[in-house]
This record gives C-alpha cells, sequence and structure tokens, in this order.
C-alpha cells in the first residue's frame, strides 16, 4: 500500500491517504506527496483510516510536514483517526498541535 | 602449485580473483567428474571431488572451497538436501554454489535455486560457459565482500563512539541507593537517556527521555541534553527551568523531526515531595511502599524540541510522597512492545503488572511479565525502567564534577551586594545565578552544598515570610506542603512591592577565613528573640530552616525588626 494524494476539484483542498505500514519507504513517498503541491491549495487533509500504529518517526514526519505547510500558509487536519491512533496523539499532546477531526 | 591471482576491476575499487580457486566438484556420475575436474584444473584451478550430497557436505566442512557445482539427482543424498546443509553451514559467509542439472523443465531449475543455489548450469557443460559462471559468481563475492567488510568496520567504529558517548553522558551519579533502573538499548546506540543527578540542597533530579527512532542518529541529541542537564542541577535550578532550556536547546539544534519525549522528576524524599513534568511519555505510576498503584499521571505536555518555549506551556504535577512510596517510569518501548500477532503490551497490562507486584524486585518482575507477554519476538524499540523511592534514609553519593572547567583561585578578599526587587523576585529563583558567580572560586566551590544550603533558606524565609508574608505552619504536614506552594505562587505572581538585599563578604577575619552572608527584606520581620528563647520549630519542614543555618554556620543572628539576618561559615 502507497501513499495516495488527491487535489480536490476546486484545486483548494490535497487530501493524503496514509497506509497502514509507515516504513522507511513510505515517509518518503509522503514527503513526495505534498512536495510542490502545497503552493495553491489553502487545506490539506491527512487521511488515517487505513493506520493502526504510530511510531515516533511517524509523529516526527508529521512534524516535519506541518513545518513545511506552515511555510506555505497552509491549514493541516487529521482526520478518521482510529481509538488507538488517537491515543498516541494524546499521550504525545500532539492533539494540541494538529486540528483533529 | 603456484597460485597466480588475477586481480580484475570491477567499478568502485572491488576486486575479483578468479584464478587458482578451490572447487568442490559433487557429481554421482563419474565420467562427470573427470571431465569437469579436466577443466578446472587446465584453468589453473584446485578442482577436488564428491560422489554423493553427503560426501559433498563433509568435503565442504573439510575443505573450505571458494565455490561448489552441485549435481542434482544423486544417491544417498541429492543435490537439494546438499545445497541446502551447505548454506546452512556457511551462516554468513558467501559459498556460491552452481546447480548441474540435466533438467530442462522450468520447476526443476527454479527448485535448485529455492534449495539455496545461487545459479545452475545444464549438461553438457562447455568449458566456455563453467569459466564465465565461476567470473561472474566470483564478482558477485567480492562486492559480498565489500559490503560485509565495511559492516564490520562500522560496527567497530560504533563500538568506540559508544564508549566515549557513555562517558561524557553518563557522567551523573548513577549509583543513587534508592534509584532502580533497567535500559536495553535495541542497537549500539540507544535512543533512550537516563540521566540522575543530585541538586546542591538535597532533591535528586532524574529525567528519562526517548528520542524519536533509535541508533546514532537518534543518540547525537544527548551529548547536549545531558550537559544542560548536569550543569543546571548542579545549580539548584528548578525541573521547569531546565525542561525550558532543554527545550530551546533541541530546538535549535534538532531537525524538525526530531523531538524528546521525556519524563524528568525532582524527588525531595526530606521534605516528601516530588515534581514531575512529562510530555510524550507513558503514564508514570505511584505505587505504595507494600505494593498497589496509588496513583497515575498523564502527560500533559508535548515533546521537548518542537515548539518555542512560549508555546511549550509547562504543566508540572507536584504530589506528596509517603516514605516508601515508588514513583516508575517507563519509555513506549514497554508499553509497545509487541507479540506475534501485533498485540502491545499496552498501559493497562503494565498497570495490572505494577498492581499485582509485592516485593522489592519491581523492575525485573515488569520486564519478565513483558518478556512473556512477547514470546521471543525481537525487541523493535529501546526499553528503559525507573523506580525512584522516596527513602530520607538513602545514603548521598560523593558529589559529581559538573562540565565546567574550574579556573584560577580568586582572592579572597571580596564581597558582593545583590539587590532584588518584587519585578526580579517575581521572575525566577536568582540564586543559581549567584552560585554560578560563587563557584568560580575553587575553595569556595568545596563547600558548594553547605552554602547553597545556607544562602538558600535565608533567601527563602525572607522571600516567603518577609516579603510574601506566608505562614509556615502549614509546611508542617506534606499535604500542608502542597497547598503552601500553591497558595505561595499565587503570591508571588501577584507581588507589587518587595525588597531583598543580599550581601556577600568572603575574607579573612581574625585569622578565620569567612563566609559571610546577610539578608535583608522589606518585610515587617518578627519576634526573633521570642524565637530564640522559647526553641520552637523552625519555619520549614522536616527541622530544617534557621535551625540547620545554625548548624552549619559559626554564627546566625537576627538584627532590626527581624528582617534582617546575617550569618557566618567557616571555610576550612
Amino acid at each position: 500500500m502507497a501513499v495516495k494524494a488527491q487535489i480536490s476539484e476546486d484545486g483548494k483542498i490535497l487530501t493524503i491517504s496514509v497506509p497502514s505500514r509507515l516504513d522507511i519507504t513510505a515517509h518518503k513517498e509522503f514527503g513526495e506527496a505534498y512536495k510542490d503541491k502545497l503552493g495553491p491549495v489553502s487545506d490539506c487533509i491527512v487521511d488515517m483510516a487505513d493506520v493502526e500504529f504510530l511510531d515516533s518517526s511517524a509523529l516526527g514526519m508529521l512534524l516535519m510536514f506541518r513545518e513545511k505547510a506552515a511555510e506555505e500558509s497552509v491549514d493541516i487536519s487529521i482526520a478518521n483517526c482510529s481509538s488507538s491512533v488517537k491515543k498516541i496523539f494524546e499521550m504525545a499532546n500532539f492533539d494540541k498541535l494538529f486540528k483533529m477531526e | 602449485m603456484e597460485q597466480q591471482s588475477d586481480d580484475s576491476h570491477v567499478g568502485q575499487g572491488v576486486h575479483i580473483c578468479s584464478m587458482g580457486l578451490k572447487i568442490l566438484v559433487v557429481d554421482d556420475e563419474n565420467m562427470s567428474r573427470k571431465i569437469l575436474s579436466r577443466g578446472l584444473a587446465k584453468d589453473g584451478h584446485t578442482p577436488f571431488t564428491a560422489k554423493n550430497g553427503q560426501e559433498g557436505v563433509a568435503l565442504f566442512e573439510r575443505e573450505n572451497p571458494d565455490l561448489i557445482i552441485m549435481d542434482i539427482m544423486m544417491p544417498v543424498m541429492d543435490g537439494y538436501e546438499a545445497t541446502r546443509i551447505i548454506k546452512e553451514k556457511a551462516g554468513e559467509s558467501f559459498v556460491p554454489i552452481i546447480a548441474l542439472t540435466s533438467l530442462e523443465d522450468e520447476k526443476g531449475l527454479a527448485r535448485c535455486i529455492e534449495a539455496g543455489a545461487d545459479d545452475f548450469l545444464s549438461k553438457p557443460v562447455t568449458p566456455t560457459i563453467l569459466k564465465a559462471k565461476i567470473d561472474a559468481m566470483m564478482r558477485i563475492r567480492g562486492l559480498y565482500d565489500a559490503v560485509t567488510g565495511q559492516r564490520n568496520e562500522r560496527d567497530r567504529e560504533m563500538e568506540f563512539a559508544e564508549k566515549v558517548y557513555s562517558q561524557i553522558v553518563y557522567r551523573g551519579s548513577m549509583e543513587e541507593t534508592n534509584i532502580n533502573y533497567w535500559s536495553s538499548p535495541m542497537a549500539i546506540f540507544s535512543g533512550d537517556i537516563l540521566l540522575i543527578a543530585r541538586s546542591p540542597a538535597g532533591p535528586v533530579n532524574v529525567i528519562m527521555g526517548d528520542f524519536t527512532g533509535h541508533g546514532l542518529s537518534a543518540a547525537m541529541g544527548a551529548m547536549p541534553a545531558s550537559d544542560i542537564f548536569y550543569a543546571m542541577t548542579a545549580k539548584g535550578y528548578s525541573i521547569n527551568e531546565i525542561v525550558m532550556e532543554l527545550n530551546r536547546k533541541l530546538k535549535q539544534l534538532l531537525p524538525p523531526n526530531i523531538f524528546l519525549a521525556a519524563a524528568m522528576v525532582q524527588l525531595d524524599s526530606d521534605k516528601g515531595m516530588a515534581t514531575i513534568w512529562s510530555g510524550a511519555v507513558p503514564d508514570i505510576f505511584v505505587l505504595g511502599k507494600e505494593g498497589g498503584v496509588k496513583n497515575r499521571f498523564k502527560s500533559r505536555n508535548l515533546p521537548l524540541g518542537v515548539v518555542d518555549n512560549e508555546l511549550l506551556g509547562s504543566t508540572v504535577e507536584v504530589i506528596a510522597l509517603a516514605e516508601g512510596d515508588r514513583l516508575c517510569i517507563f519509555s513506549d518501548g514497554v508499553t509497545e512492545a509487541v507479540r506475534a500477532d501485533g498485540e502491545m503490551f499496552e498501559e493497562e497490562r503494565l498497570e495490572e503488572c505494577l498492581n499485582r507486584y509485592r516485593g522489592d524486585r519491581l523492575l525485573e518482575a515488569v520486564k519478565a511479565a513483558v518478556d512473556k507477554f512477547c514470546e521471543g519476538q525481537s525487541q523493535s524499540d529501546d526499553v528503559t525502567m525507573v523506580e525512584i523511592i522516596c527513602d530520607n534514609k538513602a545514603i548521598r553519593p560523593m558529589n559529581v564534577k559538573t562540565p565546567e572547567i574550574s579556573g584560577k583561585s580568586a582572592p579572597f578578599d571580596w564581597g558582593m551586594v545583590v539587590e532584588l526587587s518584587s519585578g526580579r523576585l517575581r521572575e525566577a529563583d536568582p540564586l543559581p545565578m549567584i552560585m554560578q558567580v560563587l563557584m568560580e572560586d575553587d575553595v569556595l566551590a568545596q563547600h558548594k552544598e553547605n552554602l547553597f544550603l545556607v544562602m538558600s533558606e535565608l533567601f527563602t524565609n525572607a522571600l516567603d515570610h518577609g516579603v510574601l508574608g506566608m505562614d509556615g505552619s502549614l509546611k508542617k504536614t506534606v499535604e500542608g506542603m502542597v497547598q503552601y506552594l500553591t497558595e505561595r505562587e499565587k503570591a508571588l505572581a501577584s507581588l507589587e512591592a518587595g525588597l531583598i538585599k543580599m550581601e556577600i563578604k568572603h575574607a579573612m577575619h581574625d585569622g578565620e577565613r569567612t563566609f559571610v552572608v546577610r539578608v535583608e527584606d522589606s518585610g515587617p520581620g518578627f519576634d526573633y528573640a521570642e524565637q530564640e528563647t522559647s526553641r520552637s520549630e523552625s519555619s520549614s519542614m522536616g527541622g530544617r530552616g534557621i535551625k540547620l543555618v545554625r548548624s552549619l554556620c559559626k554564627q546566625t543572628v537576627f538584627h532590626g525588626s527581624g528582617n534582617q539576618v546575617e550569618a557566618t561559615y567557616l571555610i576550612t
């Protein structure tokens, strides 16, 4: 399973779907998914529907993304988290950093 | 027979040697063995033969060939089985096996590779093809050897680096009698750190941290972090101040995707209380002396190195502890330990294990529980566990050296006056800063603990009772202490007017070397004459306070309305 990126019809929203296994390749693909695409969009939704677990490197990956998005004034929201993924966000207090839906 | 070595280069400095190889030929057909051996000898190699798989395995073990040509259909033991066994015995080293087969069906050829063969040759074998296959195999072995060599060298470098790293990072007092810990890194470098150090006034600081990822890149952040922790603890800074500085430094140094999840605890066993800061680590558990979980604290803060200090918004917990209570901290390597079906150990199982255990080998019990749960699954993350016991009878070890290098011995006839108005008093504890100046003097540095105690006690008295007007009687009980601190915090935050003046003189006086501290506050004072004659309880918990100052100093005298005090400490 790979990272998938999709732009909405009006070109304003970028949705990135995160695969269940977040290994080194997935981290690279995630970076590619938003690279050069953040300029024209205003919002980005990170879809975690397939994700069961996040380790600290995955959290780090999201932090990197957060910084890049801030540079381009893009708002990020994290969507469709399972209860276990939500718990991980809460333990790290990352729900203070990201908008959770 | 003299062996020539023909070194041909294959790009990137990989040498291949295709001459004078020791080649084992395993074939049940006599003719086949003879022809192959002759051909190989003509090419300058040293062939030897076996007539079935079993003999082949035995010869492999005895002679250690560079390459094996293995027939498939043989009695006693066929080529598939012999290949499997030899590959297993070879282990990490690469012994190429070329399967000899007269089979033309694809499945048969594929089976050779599955059994472990690296290539195959169809009978009848022509000399040109044979030589080409051997050359190709040797090229691959060259690459394999290069990679293995690099890996071995890297491992050696890492082991050396780890020794240096340990010396730098683990300079604190890891041998405290009331602190148990267990850590298991996943690789040579651990991304987890566990540091322990004593504050000059007595409390002990512990930090358990977990850098993103693991290995060398994770461990890099540990060096500046440990410097900050040890230096600031030695100067008596608070948990909050140390956290802020760590956050600032790590945010500056580390890339955006690397952060430090951490728990920091300051345990004051004498006062029976602990201050806890935690960010992005599993819950911290408090257990009673007899066993069982008394309390559980969630991480309330972001990990360190992610956001600027203004946004970090530190929340600390101040808790009361009875003698024998323990605080248990775990890195997420424990709660996220995973077994074969993907299920994780989780906090619930951890709490259950902690609740059930009775005895004084708590961490061993937790480790055993995790190992049992994982059922042999290999460790996938660094693991760290700490047990901090509230024990005011714990022996205090010798003080550890701080990272700075002490300079020259300053002349001892000098004085210093520090005036602190309400604005500065509201900000932060000024004592660490003052201590820093004093510690420049080698001689004074030897009396660091005592001087800090005396100055800290006099200053705290002046601030709490003189300027803030706090009532010391609250501090007599453990719960009262927590309430006292909360009220003090409020009073300090809303302080409008107030002044504390500290005068320090380090000089010779009547043939004795003295360190005189004089503290004056803008408060109303108190009836010190009455206190001295009635020998009433001192104002701090645990019998400390002015009594302690008196015990350390040659003399301690109150002046004015009780808002001035002068203590004379002898430097011997």
